[in-house]
């Protein structure tokens, strides 16, 4: 599966009683391998493709969102991916939010994605 | 003034390649992010069919600055003469969610608007909509010449907490329990020429308009195939006229002094049946002449057609030619000659 994922937080906002805005870790979709990604989806500086072998159903659970607190919010993806956590370095490295991308499609295992996958806190 | 930002989405090198990644990609306070306001527009193209569940949300929005998500020019099911005002991915611009982690199409923010668009919850035993605004302020958000399906029971096709349909077809396409077409749990809505449909080998249930927000307004809309053409709760208050139904008058029927009771279904529709519907008008039926065209809002059905003056007008989003409608040549399929994209809110 290919992936797209933030590496900065978006902004926005975070309404009380609904779903809010994506942060750095979050997938923003997952599509089978060889998807025909659109420029901007190439090139937004805020965003990496990467590409894991996963089923569609594993991916889904990284976009999902979270479960609903007592008010009704919840968080517009459940899971969040640490990318600072990558190793080697130079991999995480390739998530640093710099202003700029290099138009690659970033290779990772399950279990490398795995590492970096939590949780998180209820809203 | 707004400035409007478009964006094209879909599989042959568009900008993006999902609706998701166009929301994704939207700036977070659109009222800020030009001086006078953007609006981000979305203009899909129906390279192949959209697969995902989309959330419109996280972004300040008001009435300078707000998302559009509407078919590029010649890609809409409107466009299409071969259009049976039923879903068809293979004649436009068309978003369907097969999971079960969400409705079809998400708007959990304000002023949204939704265009020229089929959705469709490809899903059953999800208790989601194909449609869903959010709970909360959602008064302006504005929904026209889109069709609504949904194959998912416990909760109808569209839930919408307030805003304008026009033009708009929901069909429930389920033998679940309980599968309305429009409910409106709060707030203020406006419905104009708006049709419910639940296929008639199907067993009725459910309500066709469900209002119990705070006020409705149903002009020239119709109901047919579920338990009930309207169920209104006590807080609700509900107004409109010209609308039409296979339901008995009275309770859990339409206001309205000139709406119309009691009418067979099979004598309004090409074909009602699940497999083959067809739910643009047939001759004859009653629903032709007996609307009250909003000139304003619907001047044009969902076709383009120029509505009839006043109470010539047709009920529902299609207004029936007898002659055939101007649609039918097929250079308006290439999109030339196709509705301008001007103007539709």
């Amino acid at each position: 599966m290919e992936l797209l994922v933030w590496v900065i937080d978006r902004g926005g906002i975070e309404p009380s009683n609904s779903v809010g805005t994506y942060y750095k870790g979050d997938v923003i979709i997952a599509k089978p391998d060889g998807e025909n990604w659109g420029t901007d989806d190439r090139s937004d500086p805020r965003w990496r493709i990467v590409r894991v072998p996963v089923t569609q159903a594993q991916a889904d659970q990284w976009t999902a969102f979270s479960v609903k607190n007592a008010a009704g919010h919840y968080w517009k993806r459940g899971v969040t991916l640490n990318w600072a956590a990558l190793t080697p370095a130079s991999l995480a490295a390739k998530f640093v939010f710099d202003g700029s991308r290099v138009n690659e499609i970033i290779a990772l295992t399950q279990a490398q994605v795995q590492s970096i996958a939590s949780l998180k806190a209820n809203p | 003034m707004s400035t409007t930002t478009i964006k094209t989405v879909g599989s042959a090198s568009r900008n993006y390649s999902t609706w998701t990644a166009w929301e994704a990609a939207t700036p977070a306070n659109l009222t800020t992010s030009i001086a006078g306001g953007e609006i981000w527009q979305g203009e899909g193209y129906a390279d192949s069919e959209f697969l995902e569940t989309v959330t419109v949300s996280g972004t300040t929005v008001d009435s300078t600055g707000y998302p559009v998500m509407t078919a590029a020019a010649g890609q809409s099911i409107c466009d299409s003469s071969g259009n049976a005002l039923n879903y068809n991915a293979a004649l436009g611009v068309a978003l369907r969610y097969t999971g079960n982690g969400g409705h079809a199409l998400n708007v959990a923010i304000d002023w949204v608007h939704s265009t020229r668009l089929q959705v469709y919850l490809d899903a059953t035993g999800v208790t989601e909509s194909a449609y869903l605004s959010t709970f909360g302020a959602a008064d302006n958000h504005r929904v026209k010449d889109c069709i609504f399906k949904s194959r998912d029971g416990g909760q109808a096709v569209v839930q919408t907490c307030g805003g304008t349909f026009i033009n708009c077809v929901a069909i429930a396409a389920t033998a679940e329990a309980d599968c309305g077409g429009f409910d409106q749990p709060s707030g203020t809505l406006l419905l104009v020429n708006c049709t419910a449909v639940r296929p008639s080998d199907l067993t009725p249930v459910g309500e066709g308009f469900n209002t119990r927000g705070t006020a409705a307004t149903l002009n020239n809309c119709a109901s047919f195939g579920f338990l009930n053409g309207t169920v209104d709760s006590t807080f609700d208050t509900l107004l409109g006229d010209y609308n039409a139904t296979d339901h008995a008058s009275g309770a859990n029927g339409f206001v309205g002094a000139h709406s119309q009771h009691s009418l067979t279904y099979a004598n309004q529709f090409n074909n009602t049946l699940l497999a083959t519907a067809d739910f643009k008008l047939k001759s004859g039926s009653d629903l032709i002449a007996h609307g009250n065209t909003d000139a304003t809002n619907a001047p044009n059905d969902f076709f383009g057609t120029v509505r009839g003056v006043a109470t010539d007008g047709d009920v529902g989003p299609h207004e029936y030619v007898a002659s055939g409608p101007v649609t039918s040549l097929p250079f308006l399929d290439k999109g030339i000659y196709s509705r301008p994209m001007a103007g539709l809110f």
